[in-house]
């Protein structure tokens, strides 16, 4: 008996796999893919949440900066409250 | 182009290239709608380098892979648990383009297909089930043509091995 060669033996195989005919998807699926685009779909588009969470960035910037440069100028509110005194005693 | 005419147009490739990793219809037609979801959500990151269609291979090959290894992971479950039925769901050959006298043997060799590392199993199904050519299927996968032809050789050379070890028992 003369030994298979391994191309030979890989053959009927590999002729197996190409009997292989293509199958035709139910059309109920579509169906399924566009209920689950529906209930995926965000009500608020993410462009939309970009463009307001950019906003209020800028916003809470705008008053950071506001707040930081009225502040700057001033060293010590306080400081108008506390009495001046010229360390010296009365009746001197 | 709208969204129906997409599907018309590539549903049934993406079906049978699901079907040869999944072997199973329910299956396929999961993957089939997570790939079109995918596909439906990430339109906007699509490249043009590629076209439409080999970008949907790479969605289905990966949505397959993805669903093979959670197939796994239930699989162990059920045997854990003892769950026949859930077994049974996970290890059922039901599939379409096999006629009934190939079925055993096919059935057969897809459970040594399946045993492949994955890349081995993606170039075989591409090539001998789907007939793609080495360069087309390259391109799928973004390997060169010499990495390819390597893979294919090194999936023969297991198959052959695993053949070889089934028949001997």
């Amino acid at each position: 008996m003369t030994k298979q060669s391994s191309k030979e033996y890989m053959k009927e195989p590999f002729d197996l796999l190409q009997t292989i005919t293509p199958a035709i998807i139910d059309a109920k699926v579509y169906d399924t893919i566009v209920e689950k685009i529906a209930i995926t779909k965000p009500i608020i588009s993410t462009q939309w949440l970009h463009r307001a969470a950019a906003i209020f960035i800028c916003l809470i910037g705008i008053e950071g900066y506001a707040i930081f440069s009225e502040t700057s100028g001033v060293t010590n509110d306080f400081s108008d409250l506390i009495t001046q005194t010229n360390n010296t005693l009365y009746y001197e | 182009m709208d969204f129906e005419a997409f599907y018309i147009k590539n549903k049934n490739f993406v079906y049978n290239l699901a079907l040869q990793y999944v072997q199973n219809i329910e299956e396929a037609q999961e993957i089939t709608q997570d790939v079109f979801l995918k596909a439906h959500q990430k339109i906007h990151t699509f490249k043009g380098g590629a076209t439409l269609e080999t970008w949907l291979y790479r969605i289905t090959i990966n949505t397959s892979l993805d669903a093979i290894k959670a197939k796994k992971r239930k699989k162990r479950f059920a045997i854990f648990s003892r769950n026949q039925d859930e077994l049974n769901k996970y290890t059922n050959f039901n599939h379409p383009g096999v006629t009934l006298e190939n079925k055993e043997a096919l059935q057969r060799l897809f459970g040594l297909i399946n045993k492949l590392p994955q890349t081995q199993k993606t170039a075989l199904i591409l090539i001998k089930i789907e007939g793609k050519s080495i360069k087309e299927v390259a391109h799928i996968l973004e390997k060169t043509p010499k990495a390819i032809e390597s893979l294919l050789q090194r999936a023969k050379t297991q198959l052959k091995k695993h053949r070889n070890q089934t028949e001997g028992l």
